[in-house]
């Protein structure tokens, strides 16, 4: 399975996605220069986290325009699964392949902390190894991780079952001190109508090996593999991938 | 020649925290009567026409501001021009 992992000029979690993907996925990885028009049959495509283009104007203002974007969307229009990682996530929000926009956390600092994550939707490509409900740690490490969305989109957001992940304590209660930065509804993740597209904040590539604090994020990383060797996400229920 | 002024600014309702930020810092200089302090951003460039209302307006919702969070006001100047006739 190929996941081509796109890089902006200042994108800079590239290489930890790349690790996951060949040393613990054993699957191939392959970068993609944001100047790129070909993703070069990539299966997945993955947006890493960093800081493309400096943020400038606002952060992912200008990645939206790099010329690999339009091949991105052609690709998630087909059903392509495509995953954004904090800045990723910024990047395809300001795409308009996810809704909302990420605006500066709520305290006005960055936070590189682990935190506490309640999957909220384990049918996507992406989630389909967690349970509905699962608890999970990863950390976050960012600047502008506030998620919002106006009221009324927030509602259809929630009906379609777009949210992913929530923000939450360690008992999986939704609470102020269990978010970090201050997201609507304590929203760290979210996907597109079609569910193929996802967004989250937190960093699931830097959680997948215990020597790093935790290994909640393979299960991400699992799910998507097994998507794309022909297992239905939540069809066979939660099922555990042997490496 | 014309000179384009945008003002980028939150919409209301969306917390501003650098705004809130700026106001600690005034309330802490003394300037207790300082309140609803909002920080946008300010950006202008030349255009050789006039450009219309609608033609900023796209320039605005596509790159200059976020719709979901921002809004943005136009104001043009007009430069003298040194061909003018």
């Amino acid at each position: 399975m190929k996941f081509g992992i796109v890089r902006f000029p200042g994108s800079n979690c590239d290489s930890d996605c790349f690790h996951v993907v060949e040393s613990l996925l054993k699957e191939n990885a392959f970068y993609l220069w944001h100047e790129e028009k070909d993703l070069r049959g990539a299966d997945c495509v993955i947006l890493p986290g960093g800081f493309a283009h400096g943020d400038y104007l606002r952060t992912g203002a200008m990645a939206k325009i790099s010329p690999i974007m339009d091949s991105i969307k052609t690709f998630a229009a087909a059903g392509g699964p495509v995953l954004g990682v904090c800045n990723g996530f910024q990047v395809l929000t300001e795409a308009g392949l996810l809704p909302g926009a990420l605006l500066g956390n709520r305290d006005g600092k960055f936070i590189c902390d682990w935190i506490n994550l309640r999957v909220e939707n384990a049918s996507t490509p992406f989630t389909s190894g967690y349970k509905k409900g699962d608890v999970i740690r990863m950390p976050i490490a960012h600047g502008e991780g506030r998620y919002y969305l106006d009221g009324k989109d927030l509602a259809t957001l929630e009906k379609n079952g777009q949210v992913v992940f929530r923000y939450c304590a360690a008992s999986g209660e939704c609470t102020d001190a269990g978010n970090p930065n201050g997201s609507l509804a304590s929203i760290a993740g979210v996907s597109n109508e079609r569910g193929n597209v996802v967004g989250l904040m937190p960093h699931p590539e830097r959680c997948c090996e215990a020597a790093l604090g935790g290994e909640d994020g393979l299960g991400l990383f699992r799910s998507i593999r097994n998507y794309l060797r022909g297992a239905a996400p939540g069809a066979r229920g939660r099922e555990r991938v042997k490496t | 020649m014309w000179k384009v002024k945008a003002i980028v600014k939150l919409k209301e309702g969306v917390l501003d925290v650098q705004g809130r930020a700026v106001e600690g810092a005034m309330k802490q200089l003394g300037y207790s009567d300082a309140k609803g302090v909002k920080v946008g951003k300010y950006i202008e460039f030349l255009s050789d026409e006039e450009p219309s209302q609608a033609l900023l307006k796209e320039m605005g919702d596509r790159l200059l501001a976020n719709p979901v969070i921002e809004s943005v006001e136009f104001s043009l100047e007009c430069l003298a021009s040194a061909s003018a006739t």
